[in-house]
Formats: structure tokens, sequence, C-alpha cells
């Protein structure tokens, strides 16, 4: 299998660099751990990207990527901390506190988003990330468009069992 | 009636998630800068296969033979297939070394 050009990828990094970052962020214990995260992002996106079909959703694609990777270093953390307080050692944490709310609840809503069930999860991010409709999301994933909302209806129960009820934008830069 | 209704929320939900999730600054261009530097030394790594230096590894090679030489056949062979693989690792961290591959972390 021949890899993608890397130019390609610098053009990813251009376009969706900022909020891969954001994502990253959600799943990491400061700057170095979500540059960690991302870097491994690009490489997977540069050795994998030959595979994708020429009118694949890159942004969704890359979302998935880094979701993958982030909870699985988020997961790798939680174990070590878990193991580390069994032995009686107290980690100091480094995690510095969101300044802004909305800050903050794109962190949770990452996580959240990332413990969701495979199907509910890319239904999601083809939603949010790629601004696709209901039938475009049906098509690009192969399922019926009462499958996608029947998973989309579950995935927004979720998010709203799990961080209360989704905020409006507006109310939240009120807050901050 | 409710179905509109429920649709309508779902709407007005993704609308915020979305907002909430994608409107983000665009990464800067130092970071932009790292991470394209990282992709190229990755690909570097990559398209040239690791080579084993011979020069470092082959005195490693004959110092276990001469050591091993007094005492018997078997010693010879178990110092040329142990010193061989310490010399072929040597090598290849030798190589990796010289072309600035080695995380110092």
């Amino acid at each position: 299998m021949s890899a993608l050009e890397p130019a390609v990828v610098h053009e990813w990094m251009d376009r969706y660099g900022g909020q891969l970052q954001s994502v990253a962020q959600a799943f990491a214990e400061g700057s170095t751990e979500a540059e960690d995260i991302l870097q491994r992002t690009w490489v997977t996106a540069w050795r994998q990207g030959s595979k994708l079909e020429p009118d694949s959703h890159v942004g969704a694609w890359l979302h998935q990527i880094t979701l993958n990777i982030g909870r699985s270093a988020y997961r790798k953390r939680v174990g070590r901390r878990r193991l580390f307080e069994r032995w009686g050692w107290r980690p100091s944490s480094v995690e510095s506190p969101p300044t802004l709310e909305e800050e903050l609840y794109r962190l949770e809503l990452w996580r959240a988003v990332a413990e969701l069930p495979g199907l509910q999860r890319q239904v999601l991010i083809y939603r949010i990330v790629e601004d696709m409709s209901v039938a475009d999301t049906a098509n690009a994933l192969d399922r019926a468009e009462g499958t996608v909302k029947a998973s989309l209806h579950r995935a927004l129960g979720t998010l709203r069992r799990r961080l209360g009820p989704i905020p409006e934008t507006e109310c939240i830069k009120e807050v901050s | 009636m409710t179905d509109r209704i429920d649709d309508e929320r779902v709407e007005e939900d993704l609308r915020n998630l979305r907002r909430i999730a994608t409107d983000v600054p665009p990464a800067d261009a130092a970071s932009k800068a790292r991470w394209q530097a990282a992709l190229d030394a990755e690909v570097r790594a990559e398209e040239e296969p690791t080579r084993v230096v011979w020069a470092p590894a082959i005195p490693v090679l004959l110092a276990a033979l001469v050591y091993a030489a007094p005492m018997g056949f078997g010693a010879i062979v178990w110092a040329f297939v142990l010193g061989a693989t310490y010399a072929v690792g040597a090598g290849v961290l030798f190589d990796e070394a010289q072309r600035g591959e080695l995380d110092p972390a």
C-alpha cells in the first residue's frame, strides 16, 4: 500500500488543524500530550489516506482518527493514574483549568462523543463537522435515513444525559 | 406535529453543537510548521530503510569470539550468535544515531 503525498496532509493541517487541536486538547493533560495526539493523527492520516475514496469526507474522517487516538491516550492515562493511586502516590495535576465556559463544554463534549457507540459517533460527526443533511449522511454511511435519524436521536439523548441540556451558544458566551 | 417539533429541537441542538465543536480559531503558523516537520521526518524515516552499519559491529563480534575461543566449540557458537545479535542491534542504533532519528527523550 502506498502512502499519500505529504503535501496533501499539509493541506489538511491548514484546513482542519485548529479544529483537531481542540479535539486533541479534550483528551490531553497539557499541551505536550495534545501535540502528541495530533502528530499521531497526521501520521495515521498520511499512512491510511490512500485508502480514502475520492468523494470521502476528510474532515469527518480526521475527527474520527483524532477521537480514537485521543480516547486511547485518555484511557491509558486514567489507568496509569489508578495504578499509581493504588500504590499510594498522588500525582499532581498539570491540567490547567479552562478559562471559558465554552471551552470547558467543548472538552467535555468531545470526550462524550468519543464514548458513543460507533454508528452514533459517526452520524454525529458527519452532521456537526461536515454539516451534512440526514439524507447525505445516510448516503455517505450507506445506511437507511431512518437508521441515521434514530442513531442521531440516541446520540443526542446520551449527550444530554451526560452533559445536561445542550446550551445555546449565545448563552455560553454570556456566562463567560 | 410532535415529530416536527422534535426534528426542530434536534436541528437546534445540532446547530449549537456545531458552533461549540467547530467554531475554533485556526491553528497558528508555528504549530503547522511543527506538524509538517514531524510528518516529513516520519516520511523520510519510512522511505529510507534502516541499515546495519557493520563498522562498529565487527569489533564487538570479534571480541566475543576471541573471549570464547579457549572454552571450546560450543562456546564459540554461542558467542557468535549472541555477539552477532548484539552487533546487529548496535549497528542499527549507530545508523539511527547517525541519521539523527534517536529520540533523546
